[in-house]
């Protein structure tokens, strides 16, 4: 089934609306918090999102069946002083001007901001931090051209979680104030954490009956609607629909498909209003939307056709949420505002069956129906996965877009028992936050996107006895110049070494931004949905959840191993050149010396072609990373994970990073996660998927991210998409974690024609013929262009 | 004819490798590209392989001027001309000095010689593919028949290791050939073009009387054959030649052949090997696609597309 008339009519009508800046939030928040001065921090957060809640503009558009919108009007974007304050202010005149991201804002508004702003200036996490900072570490957050990018959870509340939103649908936030009531009446005022705890609790209690108001006013605003003149009696039904399932939940259980969506709605809504954090997830939605979906069909004879326009309009809904995107110096890695809110489907039950049912089947539709970038979806594959299901996951892959992202439960299940704590029931209902972060479902702050760190820059330092070319600025330790470093081995520790020390650099900036949340920023509303926090009486920003983390990124692998497989080669043992002659060269870029930098990338062998010597060595660069990282601990008492992969900093992270041995040009990207760099993966997808087998994933606890380009030639028929099935099994059988695949666009075959260096890896594919993309003259690529427009 | 360029049976002239190839057999396969084809087909996608020797390829899209080719050239056989390098072909002797020389892939030799051995162990690393898929190695070309000894032994190699294994051949072969490798191949993609063998000598440059009985002799001694027709408008899709084809299946008792539609992407190949593609006709329509189809099914021939 395609879209609806009326989803069709709801997508094209959004994505008309202008973006803008909303100063509600700003007012109402600052309006509670200068009435709550002097009250614990738990209250005040819990009472300003009650303000919130009970004041600010709600609408229903015409023609939604689920409710609920973060600002005042469509496309808007709230401000959340408590973490913005700062820099709002810095960028209040640029939001509608600047090139990329723009939002449009009134003078009135800016006048507000202005008015509002100031009060918050001096209790932010961003300025408290940094009066605490040490002054080496923090010459290191500010330095122009940082190996590490923190700034994440500095400028906005964390987010990253996958809350327990399984046991608002189907108990409702009732049975949460239950459970604060008890445990409330249950303290010892004697113990010394009574006072934090009963603050706890009453926040709990406070928020629990904001969601109810909340939603009520949605039901009230549902029957004003229906009771208009002008409403269709189609509609009229709708709407009082709408106001019966607003006046039920999330408050109460969901009794139906309808109830169950909206529940997850309003509860995934009001995350995202009490904060401004990326990655807030669903999780295992097919899961926990099943007993309702079910009960619906036989219970109401719920229609297949309705249920999939329902999921339809939530999959819409999912991308009204946005952010005001913070576009610091080019030089932070975080662009975007993709709110990569993952929702993932199948995979092992608790028990260890296979999870998928109907609801995966209308995920995936609703997926490849509204065909936009929320929600950030995700199938989870394991030993007994069925190929039905990842028949209709590849329907939606070869729709565009990269999604469904697929993980691999053999790989990841064994990876989060690494922590003793974790059981196998736990680790079997894991989920995905963001990009490609596995954590215990429910239960889990994982800080999952804490910082990045430069491991492209890292050689670049190793290479330059610890100054950076840029600046000439003595960034890391002194680890050798050019002429001191005489064996490879020296090289590699020398590269290793530098490690360390930003390692180092990023916990010490890490605990403190963790502790300064903690202090300034509880969030009431997320640890109702958090378990362990309701019974330890803790929020989950000062560690009241089961399980905490800080995960971290390396980026610039594959960079890193194919220059040190050029020096090893290249300097070490063909003694062609000298490593100070060849530094010389990276200073200068390659200027005038295209010749070297072509024999550099196309006679050293690379990353990604399954050769057993640069897999090796990718191995080790990878877990040294991953072991110097996981020693150190966190402030809310849990451990610092490694990841592999860099959202969408390796574009950004690259323009700090000088030419490199592998004959990367200076400022160009650096290569995404553990994927290859980008062309030199020249022996075809198979290979890809040997050598990057050899990476020890399990150690990668906090995720590491492949992503393959399909040449459109080859998921052309049913029988291709067949074989992709079996790709699939291999991946799982290689024991990789995840894997996403790209059916390139028009828009990147274009690309190739001009830079064909970097896309030696497009393989057209059309019986008995032989020949990669870039190869062809401009007429035959051309020609190959228009028809995969006329395939799709 | 056949007749092998090289005399030592465990070394085969091979110009690609390629993995993940979904077209030319079940699964997920690895087709050897081989070099060297007895027939000269007009609208060959890949020139590059017609030659039994191996040449020097010349992309001048990944060229950047360095002229060290040109300078480590022992023959003078390359020049530049505004700036892009021509090859005098009559006086290159295949030395690869030139490929050393060059650092973009710009020149470089089509074909390599490799032993059983080295493509067995680079195939072999798919194998994880290969079960998953059903999928295995495919011997492609070229004409991999023109090189029998060390097809025939890298065939046992593979199907003695119990990889799947198909031979995608033009059918030019003598029949003792053909026999000596029937035993250790799966499944033969056995190409025809034409039925009147006068046409099948304009286009191909061989008749097809040897080819017609090959397949007949495949099919007759139990073999897996699977026929296969480039569809070329202007060449063979008259009705004429489509009912003289179905009907000399039918009479084999061949059920089923699948038609591949022309397509032009191996026309920028020709000048990379010093040729230029002279030959024209059309990617057929859906319409002429159907219209064979019918044709064909009238014969009682089933028809794959």
């Amino acid at each position: 089934m395609a879209l609806t008339v009326r989803v069709e009519k709801l997508k094209r009508e959004y994505l008309q609306y202008p973006k803008s800046i909303c100063v509600e939030r700003a007012r109402l928040i600052t309006e509670s918090y200068r009435q709550t001065e002097g009250e614990h921090p738990y209250i005040r957060r819990a009472k300003a999102l009650q303000h919130i809640l009970e004041n600010k503009t709600i609408y229903i558009r015409d023609g939604e069946l689920i409710v609920g919108s973060q600002a005042s009007k469509p496309a808007a974007a709230s401000v959340f002083p408590e973490t913005g304050a700062n820099w709002v202010l810095d960028e209040l005149d640029t939001f509608a001007t600047r090139e990329m991201r723009k939002f449009e804002i009134s003078e009135e508004s800016k006048n507000e901001l202005r008015q509002l702003l100031p009060y918050w200036e001096h209790q932010t996490v961003l300025y408290q931090s940094m009066q605490r900072l040490n002054a080496e570490t923090k010459f290191q957050y500010g330095f122009k051209y940082p190996v590490i990018s923190p700034s994440l959870n500095l400028r906005g509340h964390v987010g990253h979680f996958v809350p327990n939103y399984g046991r608002i649908v189907r108990n409702g936030f009732q049975s949460v104030e239950n459970d604060a009531k008890k445990q409330l009446a249950a303290i010892d005022y004697a113990q010394p954490d009574s006072l934090d705890r009963s603050n706890f609790y009453q926040s709990i209690l406070i928020v629990c009956q904001a969601i109810k108001t909340f939603s009520e006013r949605y039901a009230a605003e549902a029957c004003r609607l229906a009771e208009q003149a002008d409403v269709s009696d189609s509609r009229r039904e709708e709407l009082r629909k709408i106001a019966e399932t607003c006046r039920r939940v999330p408050y109460y259980s969901a009794r139906n498909f309808q109830e169950a969506l909206q529940s997850l709605w309003f509860i995934h809504l009001t995350v995202q209003i009490e904060g401004d954090g990326f990655a807030f997830s669903f999780g295992r939605a097919d899961q926990y939307l099943y007993d309702a979906y079910i009960r619906d069909v036989e219970e109401n004879g719920l229609t297949n056709d309705a249920a999939q326009e329902l999921v339809d309009c939530f999959c819409l809904k999912c991308n009204e949420i946005t952010r005001i995107a913070d576009v610091p110096p080019k030089t932070s890695y975080f662009g975007g505002v993709n709110m990569t809110q993952n929702l993932i489907l199948g995979g092992q039950t608790p028990d260890g069956n296979d999870g998928y049912n109907v609801v995966s089947t209308l995920f995936l539709r609703g997926d490849e129906n509204v065909h936009m970038d929320q929600p950030n979806l995700s199938i989870r594959v394991h030993d007994g996965v069925r190929d039905e299901f990842l028949m209709q996951a590849i329907s939606d892959i070869k729709s565009g877009g990269g999604k469904p992202a697929i993980f691999n439960d053999e790989v990841m299940i064994p990876s989060l028992m690494k922590e003793p704590s974790v059981t196998l029931q736990q680790a079997r209902n894991y989920g995905i936050v963001g990009c490609v972060e596995p954590v215990v479902s429910n239960g889990t702050n994982g800080w999952t996107n804490a910082a990045m760190l430069n491991m492209a820059k890292c050689l670049e330092l190793a290479l330059h006895n610890g100054v950076d070319p840029f600046s000439g600025v003595q960034l890391g330790p002194k680890t050798g110049t050019a002429e001191e470093l005489t064996s490879y081995d020296a090289v590699e520790r020398a590269y290793n070494y530098q490690i360390k020390y930003f390692v180092k650099q990023m916990v010490i900036m890490l605990n403190t931004w963790d502790q300064m949340h903690g202090e300034l920023i509880p969030i009431p509303f997320m640890s109702a949905m958090i378990d362990g926090c309701l019974e330890k009486g803790v929020d989950v920003a000062r560690g009241g959840a089961q399980f905490n983390y800080v995960g971290v990124q390396g980026v610039g692998l594959s960079n890193v191993v194919d220059s040190l497989m050029v020096l090893k080669k290249v300097v070490f043992e063909e003694k062609k050149m000298t490593l100070s002659e060849l530094v010389e060269a990276l200073d200068s870029n390659f200027e005038n010396n295209e010749y070297l930098r072509a024999g550099l990338v196309n006679k050293v062998e690379k990353y990604g072609n399954n050769i057993q010597e640069v897999d090796e060595l990718a191995k080790r660069v990878a877990d040294s990373y991953c072991e110097e990282v996981s020693q150190y601990a966190c402030v809310r008492g849990g451990k610092y994970r490694p990841g592999l992969f860099p959202v969408a900093s390796h574009v950004p992270l690259g323009t700090v990073v000088g030419a490199l041995p592998s004959g990367r040009l200076s400022g160009t990207p650096l290569n995404d996660g553990i994927s290859p760099v980008s062309g030199c993966d020249i022996n075809g997808p198979t290979s890809v998927l040997l050598s990057v087998s050899r990476i020890n994933h399990a150690n990668a606890t906090n995720g590491t991210l492949l992503n393959m380009k399909l040449h459109p030639t080859s998921l052309r028929t049913e029988e291709d998409m067949r074989k992709l099935v079996s790709f699939i099994h291999s991946f799982m059988k290689l024991g990789l974690m995840h894997i996403q695949f790209n059916v390139v666009s028009r828009e990147e075959l274009l690309a190739a024609q001009n830079d064909p260096q970097n896309h030696r890896d497009l393989i057209v594919r059309v019986a008995g013929y032989s020949a990669n993309f870039v190869d062809l003259d401009r007429k035959m690529q051309d020609d190959i262009i228009n028809r995969t427009e006329q395939d799709f | 004819m056949v007749n092998s360029s090289i005399s030592n049976c465990d070394r085969g002239i091979v110009f690609n490798i390629q993995r993940y190839s979904l077209h030319d057999g079940d699964g997920i396969r690895t087709i050897v590209f081989m070099k060297g084809c007895p027939l000269r087909c007009a609208w060959c996608a890949n020139p590059e392989s017609q030659a039994a020797n191996i040449e020097v390829s010349l992309k001048t899209i990944h060229c950047i001027g360095c002229r060290s080719c040109e300078v480590h050239c022992p023959h003078q056989a390359i020049r530049f001309l505004d700036g892009k390098p021509t090859i005098a072909r009559e006086l290159c002797t295949v030395c690869g000095n030139c490929e050393q020389a060059c650092n973009t892939g710009a020149m470089s030799l089509m074909g390599q010689e490799m032993t059983v051995e080295e493509v067995f162990h680079q195939v072999i690393s798919d194998r994880p593919f290969f079960d998953a898929s059903n999928g295995g190695v495919t011997f492609s070309g070229g004409e991999p028949l023109m090189q029998p000894h060390f097809l025939k032994n890298a065939l046992r190699r593979f199907h003695e290791a119990n990889i799947s294994t198909v031979l995608e051949t033009c059918g030019f072969a003598s029949k003792e050939i053909l026999e000596s490798v029937q035993s250790y191949v799966d499944t033969f993609y056995f190409d025809i073009k034409l039925m009147d063998s006068e046409m099948h000598k304009k286009f191909t440059s061989v008749s097809n009387e040897r080819i017609l009985s090959n397949l007949a002799y495949l099919q007759r001694t139990g073999s897996r054959v699977l026929v296969r027709m480039p569809f070329i408008p202007g060449v063979n899709d008259s009705k004429e030649n489509l009912v003289a084809t179905g009907m000399y299946l039918k009479k084999i008792d061949i059920p089923e052949i699948q038609l591949l539609p022309y397509h032009s992407y191996g026309a920028s190949k020709y000048p990379t090997v010093g040729r230029a593609y002279k030959f024209h006709s059309h990617v057929p329509s859906t319409e002429e696609m159907e219209n064979a189809r019918k044709i064909l099914v009238g014969c009682g021939v089933k028809v794959k597309i």
